[in-house]
């Protein structure tokens, strides 16, 4: 062991090992982002999303997932770089990104008509290294695209944000993290919040994919509609307990 | 007999500056004649002086229907007029409701007489003069001693009478025209290897880029058209015409060539080639552009911004100018109108960002193209409805939030009113409903992804 040892350290060097082993991180050059969710990133191998890596939301409509990919597209683009949207049904709404901290001059909106362009331009986008994040939402990839997506994302040091319906889950993938994404009914946790105007959802974040002891792993979090800040349950629960 | 078209025009795209607008129809003109200008009133129509021209597009009509395409191909709609003289185009544009009117030669009485007073571009004043008088038709007034009309209604009257009919020439003034950008080859034989073409296109691209360079100026847009072979010798020359446009103005070659690349490599060539044009349709000062940089705001592309042009460019090449857009938000509380997408290529310059980031209500991330309308009624008089149905399926609302009321568009005649609900189903999912508040109908119109 090192000189200066001490167990964060250690661990680090641990995980470092465990991912050359795993065949992970050829490159090695992808910094490590948080996702905007601090319990996602404990339980996330490198502690966060990696830059030059392909993300992968599967979930049901309307349960959130593009919002909790947006929110992780605005931790990256805070250091610089743009959000490419590919967004070829023409329903992306803006203000829902701005709302969320983007700045609108950092987004990049791309309308393509078929899929193979629409294909094309994540390709481009995630190539791009004035691009920190692209999101998209492709339906059905074939395995040659979405290897190509994959090194053009190391090669742009993009975070590539693919949502995608819950029935990908049995295709083949080239992502580094998959994680599937729930609404839960807000019936079952109203008695959080006695306010009748609150608002805030309550998702369940489930990990496909990904290196590491922690797959198969899931946790529940709030999300503040107003601050957009995603909160664990449990430690609410004791917090409120206490 | 001098033979004049106006043509009137109006951008589908409102955020377009108007010299912008010009210059692009300028171009286009300057492909038709040599004296191309404007009609200085209000109104700023195209004017082309086409005396002795028309038979090398096939006559009038073949000619109109053409410049009237390229128009349109550049996103405006326009009507056209082509008579004797600039005042009775000019006129019959204006009053005569049609996408093309042409005049047989000398026969402008019959086209001027019936039309209203106000086709002789004439000031306010003079018109009310007219009017008083009860004269409304220019039939009425031509009808008058014409010695008289000067002392009477000052002297303009008697010359837009006259520059109408054809008694006092009024010469086109033609715009000086932009620097020309464009290099031309014709093939000794027709080609149809894709290599050899190519050869050849990026031959013509290195002598624009010398111009341009030459001339300190940058291309914004560039058009390429390859003439095909005829199918019989009798039949006007088949061409492909390939454009783009650029993030930037640049006078650098290789870049041109890649973008152009990009469209030729996926376009289909029917039949050999017998020639090519390359020709620079808005091009900007590469100086200014440098200036006004000086001034923008740091936080746009700070991050390797020859890398974001590039990106935009090869995008917009491929899937067109209007594919590829950069977002504004407006001040407006309609939803679906609080934003405005610009192109990020072949723009003069780069238009004001809207800052207002923070106090924006709620927008769920996915917001419908059109509402949907919900055969749902309403279980509570100011609640949302119990359940609806939605691409396939059926959700039952278990908690909403609202209303929102949104009240809008009055001043464009399309008023708008609307209370939004989000409200979660019991599965958990987030929508964005309104109730229309002119009959009570219920329209999903977001949905929180």
């Amino acid at each position: 062991m090192h000189k200066h040892s001490s167990p964060a350290r250690d661990l680090a060097e641990l995980r470092r090992r465990i991912a050359r082993l795993e065949g992970r991180s050829r490159s090695g050059r992808g910094e490590a982002v948080s996702s905007g969710c601090e319990a996602l990133d404990h339980l996330l191998p490198e502690g966060g999303f990696r830059r030059g890596t392909l993300i992968e939301w599967l979930s049901a409509e309307a349960a959130g997932a593009a919002t909790l990919a947006l929110i992780a597209a605005q931790r990256v683009c805070q250091q610089g770089g743009k959000l490419v949207v590919l967004d070829p049904r023409r329903e992306f709404c803006p203000p829902a990104a701005v709302r969320l901290g983007i700045r609108s001059e950092q987004l990049l909106v791309v309308h393509a008509e078929t899929t193979r362009d629409n294909h094309w331009a994540i390709d481009q986008a995630l190539r791009s290294s004035a691009v920190a994040a692209v999101l998209a939402w492709p339906r059905k990839i074939d395995d040659r695209t979405f290897r190509r997506w994959q090194l053009a994302a190391e090669s742009g040091g993009t975070l590539g944000l693919l949502l995608r319906p819950e029935t990908a889950r049995s295709e083949a993938s080239w992502s580094d993290v998959r994680l599937a994404v729930e609404s839960l009914p807000l019936a079952g946790y109203a008695w959080l919040h006695p306010t009748p105007g609150n608002s805030n959802r309550f998702l369940r974040i489930r990990l496909l994919r990904c290196g590491g002891s922690t797959q198969g792993r899931s946790l529940e979090v709030e999300l503040d509609d107003e601050t957009h800040r995603l909160c664990r349950l449990e430690k609410q629960r004791r917090q409120l307990a206490r | 007999m001098k033979r004049i078209a106006c043509v009137a025009w109006k951008s589908s795209d409102a955020s377009l500056p108007g010299d912008v607008c010009e210059s692009l129809l300028l171009a286009c003109g300057q492909r038709f004649s040599p004296l191309v200008g404007f009609e200085p009133s209000e109104e700023r129509s195209l004017l082309l002086d086409l005396t002795g021209l028309a038979h090398l597009f096939g006559g009038e009509p073949a000619l109109a229907s053409q410049l009237l395409g390229e128009i349109r191909g550049l996103g405006f709609t326009s009507r056209m007029a082509i008579t004797d003289t600039v005042g009775a185009a000019w006129a019959a544009v204006q009053f005569r409701n049609a996408e093309c009117v042409i005049v047989p030669p000398g026969e402008l009485r019959p086209l001027l007489f019936p039309l209203p007073v106000e086709a002789l571009r004439l000031p306010e004043e003079t018109l009310h003069w007219l009017h008083e008088l009860g004269l409304f038709q220019v039939g009425q007034v031509e009808s008058l001693p014409h010695a008289e009309l000067p002392s009477r209604f000052g002297p303009i009257l008697l010359t837009r009478l006259d520059q109408a009919f054809g008694r006092l020439d009024e010469p086109v003034q033609a715009c000086p025209p932009p620097p020309q950008f464009e290099a031309r080859w014709l093939a000794d034989y027709p080609l149809t290897s894709p290599e050899r073409i190519d050869a050849e296109l990026e031959r013509l691209v290195h002598r624009v880029a010398g111009l341009l360079k030459h001339c300190g100026r940058g291309a914004l847009r560039v058009e390429c058209r390859l003439n095909l072979e005829r199918p019989r010798s009798d039949s006007p020359t088949p061409s492909i015409t390939l454009g783009f446009g650029l993030f930037r103005p640049t006078a650098d070659a290789m870049r041109l060539l890649e973008l152009l690349r990009l469209q030729f490599e996926r376009a289909r060539i029917p039949s050999p080639v017998t020639g090519a044009s390359v020709v620079v349709t808005l091009s900007e000062s590469l100086e200014t552009r440098h200036q006004a940089t000086l001034f923008e705001s740091g936080d746009e592309d700070q991050r390797e911004p020859q890398h974001i042009a590039s990106l935009a460019e090869r995008l917009s090449s491929r899937l067109g100018r209007d594919a590829v857009v950069g977002v504004r938000l407006r001040p407006e509380a309609q939803p679906e109108l609080a934003w405005h997408y610009d192109p990020l290529v072949g723009d003069r310059r780069r238009r004001r960002i809207s800052k207002k980031n923070e106090d924006l209500p709620p927008r769920p991330v996915r917001m419908l193209q059109r509402p949907v309308l919900l055969s749902a009624t309403a279980v509570a008089p100011d609640g949302p409805p119990g359940r609806f149905h939605f691409a396939g399926r059926d959700h039952t609302i278990v908690r909403h939030w609202g209303p929102e009321r949104i009240e809008a568009g009055w001043w464009r005649g399309q008023p708008v009113g609307r209370d939004y609900f989000q409200v979660e189903t019991r599965t958990g999912g987030r929508y964005w409903l309104f109730r229309r508040l002119r009959d009570g109908k219920w329209f999903l119109h977001g949905i929180f992804e």
